[in-house]
């Protein structure tokens, strides 16, 4: 048996285990929210702990080279290569969600930068009026009401919900490189780790500058940037300023202190 | 006969009306003008100090910065309150001294962290976008941190009139969609969970002085 094969039967492998994963705990879970508890935060958090560690020694800087070696404008390149690879998952969830002028802007936003934009190489699209947006299976099952479950810290991929990672699928059959058989495919998808990577060093950093608590840090960081996304930069007001009642905070707003 | 006069009459009586009309249309106005700029002012106050700040930065050390802003971040946030939020539950469980202690260093985690977060100046500039009226006389605006080049970051705060109704003061930011009130909450309810509340003070402590020494 050939390389390509070991590679093709890798990825089916990986997929099942990902469906089985989704499907049992989405059976399991039910409809129930249990992200907010952090059910399976020993585990989580085992998975947070290998990720850092692995991150620290080694991919992040590996990422941080590349960024000191690599000039601005091949950075973004390579991240609008990679952007419109993965862009008909994009276009597909804003269509399951209704979004048809949505669905119409990223589909013309698609062949604009397939095209002009030599196969994805640049974003032409942007500057004509086809804005880059953010959707994905995740999202569109928030939109038709499904609960986000429990909170997955999964290895490699990051923070999670059961809902989320569902998007795993569409995202990666949808995905060209999918059925690409090539001795290039692991070369070609290093290079889209290490670019992501590199595109969250800013975020990584301000992390760990600010947060006493990386594991929390990150968790509730994920959920509300899920739920800002899901209402598209726009979440309802109401519920903004709930934290306030919750201890009934007003009790000692008290005067100014000298500082330090 | 008798039509001309009630006609003028008439008239007159209207433009009286119309003119208070008008002048309570103008004063309702004034008021709530006056009133929205007294509710923005806190965010305005702080973006322009942020902005002067990161035009200092790159003659100016850290300690200097630090004292810049300092009276803009007393003067526009709630600390006290922000940190009764934070803790929680706990919140009661602690002394005066330790409640007072814990809102004197949140102070300096707040100035050590924008002055550490806006240390270069590109022409960034804020965007007002919109006032919101939120439950129990409180205000949410919507801002936007435009940076050319690079993608805008939405800001926005929750301002509310402190307990003697003296002034409008800063109580929640949200950046990008994320609750730093919310993000703490959970954060700090944690550390003292695992390492109880003076484990929690000494890393505060901790932070502060790693951001100051980077």
């Amino acid at each position: 048996m050939n390389s390509f094969s070991y590679q093709k039967i890798f990825k089916h492998i990986v997929l099942l285990i990902m469906l089985s994963i989704i499907t049992g705990c989405a059976t399991t879970q039910n409809t129930e929210n249990y992200a907010k508890d952090d059910t399976l935060e020993p585990a989580n958090r085992v998975f947070f702990d290998v990720n850092e560690t692995l991150d620290k020694a080694l991919i992040k800087p590996i990422a941080e080279t590349y960024v000191e070696f690599t000039p601005n404008y091949i950075r973004s390149s390579v991240t609008n290569f990679f952007d419109n690879l993965a862009y008909l998952n994009v276009i597909l969830n804003d269509l399951l969600q209704g979004k048809l002028e949505q669905g119409f802007s990223d589909i013309m936003r698609f062949v604009t930068n397939t095209t002009i934009g030599v196969g994805g190489l640049f974003d032409p699209a942007t500057t004509i009026g086809f804005p880059e947006h953010e959707e994905d299976f995740g999202q569109t099952l928030a939109v038709w009401g499904v609960d986000e479950g429990s909170y997955l810290y999964i290895p490699f991929f990051g923070p999670n919900t059961v809902r989320d990672s569902t998007d795993f699928v569409p995202s990666t059959l949808l995905n060209p490189f999918y059925y690409i058989s090539s001795t290039m495919l692991f070369p070609i998808s290093a290079i889209n780790a290490v670019n992501k990577r590199a595109n969250l060093l800013e975020a990584s950093n301000i992390r760990d500058e600010a947060a006493v608590d990386p594991y929390s840090f990150t968790r509730e960081a994920y959920l509300q940037q899920r739920d800002y996304l899901i209402h598209d930069g726009n979440p309802p007001i109401s519920g903004y300023d709930d934290i306030f009642d919750i201890d009934d905070s007003q009790d000692d707003d008290g005067g100014m202190l000298k500082i330090d | 006969m008798n039509m001309v006069p009630n006609k003028k009459y008439r008239r007159s009586v209207f433009q009286v009306v119309l003119f208070f009309n008008l002048l309570i249309f103008a004063c309702v106005s004034f008021a709530d003008e006056e009133q929205i700029q007294e509710i923005k002012y806190p965010i305005e106050k702080l973006h322009e100090t942020l902005i002067n700040m990161m035009v200092l930065s790159d003659s100016t050390k850290f300690n200097k910065r630090y004292n810049f802003l300092k009276p803009t971040i007393v003067e526009n946030f709630n600390i006290p309150l922000i940190s009764k939020v934070i803790l929680g539950r706990h919140w009661k469980t602690i002394s005066k001294e330790e409640k007072d202690k814990f809102i004197n260093l949140f102070n300096q985690l707040t100035i050590t962290t924008y002055v550490s977060r806006f240390d270069s100046y590109k022409n960034q500039n804020f965007k007002n976008i919109s006032l919101q009226k939120l439950k129990k006389n409180r205000y949410l605006i919507k801002t936007e941190f435009v940076r050319p080049k690079e993608k805008s970051v939405s800001f926005d705060y929750i301002v509310q009139k402190d307990k003697n109704g003296e002034k409008w003061r800063i109580i929640s930011v949200i950046a990008e969609g994320v609750n730093d009130l919310s993000l703490k909450r959970a954060e700090y309810a944690s550390i003292i969970k695992k390492y109880g509340f003076d484990g929690l003070i000494a890393k505060l402590e901790q932070k502060i002085h790693d951001s100051r020494e980077n």
